[in-house]
């Protein structure tokens, strides 16, 4: 399970094909892809823009209780 | 007797051998393989023998790694492999200054493309016939990539060859010199590709990757390439990566940027030559 402390370090793609966050323990990094545009609306419009800000799209995840669901890699 | 290898970035202090290894190893590592002096050396491994009471029921031999025994004791006459698992096994262990990649590394015009891939992919015979025709082979077996510059550095290691592959080698690269073959090790038979003399290699620079290729080889298929997405590489790259976690986030930055700057594609070939072509395009 994810919460919004314990990523230490993430990156957006520019590409817009997700996101990978690297979680306080190292070694597990969970991704974020894409292929939840369904289901996350917001998040890949985020992702899509040109300028991805990253407490935005954190604070905008957390809006949409993204941080319980785990897409663990 | 004691000798000493110079694969550039790091050196190996290896003691133990017998006369007939130590000239095998001499047809691979040629000048850069040298008598140990007294001095510093990156890893040292040693060749000792095993137990009395083992050996009152077979002669054989366990390498130690920095005083670690990562393997299972082997015969006289599969050496040569074992040692040269042992290198890769002493640099992706111990080493973590660099990111290392379980990939191929090639380069032509200053442009690295990584063939991330487990062991059995095709990834080593890919990597020494391009090694062969025209292309800098870094490596066959581990990208070594600093995590400031994202350059890849050259590895004077010789290409590890299995099974088929041997016969493939041999076919498609008339004049390469290979070791004798090593049969029945728990890989099955393995031969060594040595590509280059020291004076070549001496020309190869560390490079930046701009391309990732996930290579797969399927016989009588035509090339066939697959463009994938920056999230997808980096998962991939991420089941490759010996010690992201050990760097932390220095690691994960390094993986992240690979996978940001350099474009990705999956591939399935079965002629050598015709992805040769492809990816000499993709670098001109």
């Amino acid at each position: 399970m994810l919460d919004s402390e314990s990523s230490e370090a993430f990156t957006v793609f520019e590409d817009g094909s997700g996101i990978a966050l690297l979680k306080s323990d190292y070694s597990s990094v969970v991704l974020i892809t894409s292929a939840i545009e369904k289901e996350f609306p917001t998040l890949h419009r985020l992702l899509s823009s040109d300028e991805p800000s990253r407490c935005k799209i954190k604070s905008e995840l957390l809006a949409q209780g993204f941080f319980s669901v785990d897409y663990s890699y | 007797m004691t000798i000493a290898i110079d694969s550039g970035p790091y050196t190996f202090s290896i003691k133990g051998l017998s006369a007939p290894v130590v000239s095998e190893l001499s047809n691979l590592y040629l000048e850069r393989l040298t008598p140990e002096k007294d001095g510093f050396y990156d890893f040292s491994l040693s060749i000792e023998n095993t137990s009395p009471l083992r050996r009152f029921f077979r002669r054989q031999r366990i390498i130690s790694v920095e005083g670690v025994k990562p393997f299972n004791p082997i015969s006289d006459q599969h050496l040569l492999p074992s040692i040269e698992w042992a290198m890769n096994w002493a640099v992706a262990a111990y080493q973590h200054t660099k990111l290392s990649l379980h990939s191929s590394v090639v380069v032509k015009n200053g442009k690295a493309i990584l063939f991330p891939a487990s062991s059995g992919s095709g990834k080593s015979t890919l990597a020494t016939y391009l090694g062969y025709s025209g292309w800098q082979m870094f490596s066959d077996e581990m990208a070594l990539i600093d995590p400031n510059t994202l350059e890849v550095s050259p590895l004077y290691r010789p290409a590890s060859l299995k099974n088929k592959s041997i016969d493939v080698i041999s076919t498609l690269c008339e004049n390469v010199n290979l070791s004798n073959i090593t049969r029945g090790t728990h890989k099955g038979d393995i031969a060594h590709a040595r590509l280059y003399t020291c004076q070549q290699f001496g020309h190869f620079v560390p490079s930046k990757p701009k391309f990732v290729v996930f290579p797969r080889y399927v016989p009588h298929k035509e090339t066939t390439i697959r463009m994938i997405s920056s999230v997808e590489s980096f998962a991939m790259l991420l089941r490759n990566a010996f010690n992201y976690n050990i760097m932390g986030k220095q690691g994960f930055s390094a993986l992240s940027e690979i996978s940001s700057s350099c474009q990705a594609m999956q591939i399935e070939y079965s002629d050598a030559h015709d992805l040769d072509d492809y990816l000499s395009g993709l670098v001109e």
